[in-house]
């Protein structure tokens, strides 16, 4: 290993050999963890209790006839918040297939505008597939507000996003606000403003400068990484699910490295 | 031909991948070339975001089926104004600078300045001591609010030291595992995209 990683480090730098060998290192578990769910392991999932209420809300929406609103956050497909975009877009997937034989289909809304059209092709499939296509309305998925980046000067926050979205939230009659993806500061806005209509809140994020906001205004916060399990705990989907046993594989090795190195620290031996 | 956007797809994310770990001068044109495509496609992404947002405000100023079509109707007109004024002047030049810095700065400054105010009422909520985690939320908030109060300070440092004491050890722990659990899920997410088991452009 140690001769792997002086090789790595003598080529491409010290920084960029650390990440290609935890991807190196990752993707062995990852491929094991999918043989082992196509083989029919089974996961014990802990209980989240935002997914949890999640799978109960499109029958609330249905009862009372008014929609669940689905922020995708500010980050779109591309940018370093890709994953945080894609965990969004499998929370819509499940909300898009639920929704297309109700009333009240969820309405979505989005920052920036390369999640439009895998939020629009999301919608169009589910409905599709439930024998609708028709029935697709491409105004349910809205694009509120870009995030001005334009090199003058002008502030680069998605508070023009927010205050749309915000109005929205205000005026349009709700059962639940869902925040799922990347969020700066705007997060508290939206979610005081779902917390004030008393809304059915769940919502999370990876950035960790936003967590205490979710905290303090979700019912149902998801911490972290809890976002990126939507896929594994909302359609159950075996490649999500191979993911999330990688993931807890690689976690469990990390701890045991940490604590191991911590040990041989104290005892003098590292 | 359901293969074709799959192979694109890893072709695109392999090769993107290894620009961003090795300097190979082939791969790093392809890879350059792979971001400039991406530029023009954000951009019509861009445009048809523009054509979402004023099909939204349209349909609710002719149906009338939400409130606020006054308001529908200022975004179509601004937006259609901004869009001419862009095209005419360019994005960097009078009056666009000017349009950016005493319309919408002034406009997301007290946007910002809001957050203080939504800060408070859900301080407030959260801090309602409903239960144990809650409870402890509070004690460390008021713990750290303490020891940056200096008139406290005058009093007596057991209050800075705790402050110091969490943010240093509870608090950069918890940040440090979740930032360790976020980089996996990015990892497992990217992973998922790269070998295609996870394919959100096609069915």
């Amino acid at each position: 290993m140690d001769a792997l990683l002086n090789l790595l480090e003598s080529t491409i730098g010290p920084d960029y050999a650390r990440i290609l060998v935890l991807l190196l290192f990752f993707l062995p578990i990852f491929f094991f963890a999918h043989w082992a769910v196509k083989r029919g392991v089974t996961l014990s999932l802990r209980p989240i209790a935002g997914y949890a209420v999640l799978k109960g809300l499109l029958g609330k929406s249905a009862e009372a006839g008014q929609p669940v609103h689905l922020s995708l956050g500010t980050s779109g497909i591309g940018d370093q918040f890709t994953a945080d975009t894609m965990a969004a877009l499998s929370v819509l997937d499940y909300l898009a297939e639920r929704g297309a034989t109700s009333a009240s289909p969820p309405i979505v809304t989005c920052s920036n505008p390369t999640t439009l059209p895998l939020a629009q092709d999301l919608l169009r499939r589910a409905y599709a597939r439930q024998g609708y296509p028709e029935e697709y309305d491409p105004a349910r998925a809205r694009f509120v507000a870009p995030t001005p980046n334009l090199g003058i000067g002008a502030q680069t926050d998605a508070f023009a996003y927010a205050a749309g979205t915000m109005r929205m939230i205000d005026h349009q009659k709700l059962v639940a606000n869902v925040l799922i993806g990347h969020f700066g500061d705007e997060f508290l806005l939206l979610s005081e403003t779902g917390a004030r209509q008393n809304l059915i809140q769940i919502g999370g994020t990876s950035a960790t400068r936003v967590l205490p906001f979710v905290n303090a205004t979700m019912n149902h916060p998801l911490i972290g990484e809890e976002i990126y399990a939507g896929g594994a705990y909302l359609s159950g989907k075996p490649a999500h699910l191979s993911s999330l046993l990688a993931q807890d594989i690689m976690r469990w090795l990390l701890v045991g490295g940490i604590i191991t190195a911590v040990l041989l620290r104290a005892l003098g031996l590292f | 031909m359901r293969w074709i956007p799959t192979a694109i797809a890893i072709g695109v994310g392999i090769v993107t991948l290894l620009t961003f770990f090795f300097q190979l001068p082939e791969l790093n044109a392809i890879g350059m070339a792979f971001k400039e495509w991406t530029i023009v496609l954000t951009a019509f992404a861009l445009l048809l975001g523009l054509g979402n947002l004023l099909l939204v405000h349209f349909q609710r100023i002719v149906r009338r089926n939400e409130s606020g079509a006054g308001y529908s109707v200022i975004v179509l007109l601004t937006a259609v104004a901004v869009s001419i004024i862009g095209l005419l002047f360019g994005l960097s030049d009078f009056p666009m600078t000017l349009i950016f810095k005493y319309v919408y700065e002034p406009l997301a400054g007290a946007f910002f300045a809001l957050t203080a105010f939504f800060l408070a009422t859900a301080a407030y909520r959260s801090m309602r001591a409903r239960s144990l985690e809650t409870s402890l939320m509070l004690l460390a908030a008021l713990i750290v609010f303490l020891g940056q109060t200096p008139l406290v300070n005058t009093l007596t440092d057991w209050f800075v030291n705790a402050k110091e004491w969490i943010l240093s050890v509870p608090s950069e722990a918890g940040v440090r595992g979740i930032l360790l659990g976020v980089a996996l899920g990015t990892i497992a997410t990217g992973l998922r995209l790269l070998v295609a088991m996870d394919r959100p452009y096609s069915e």
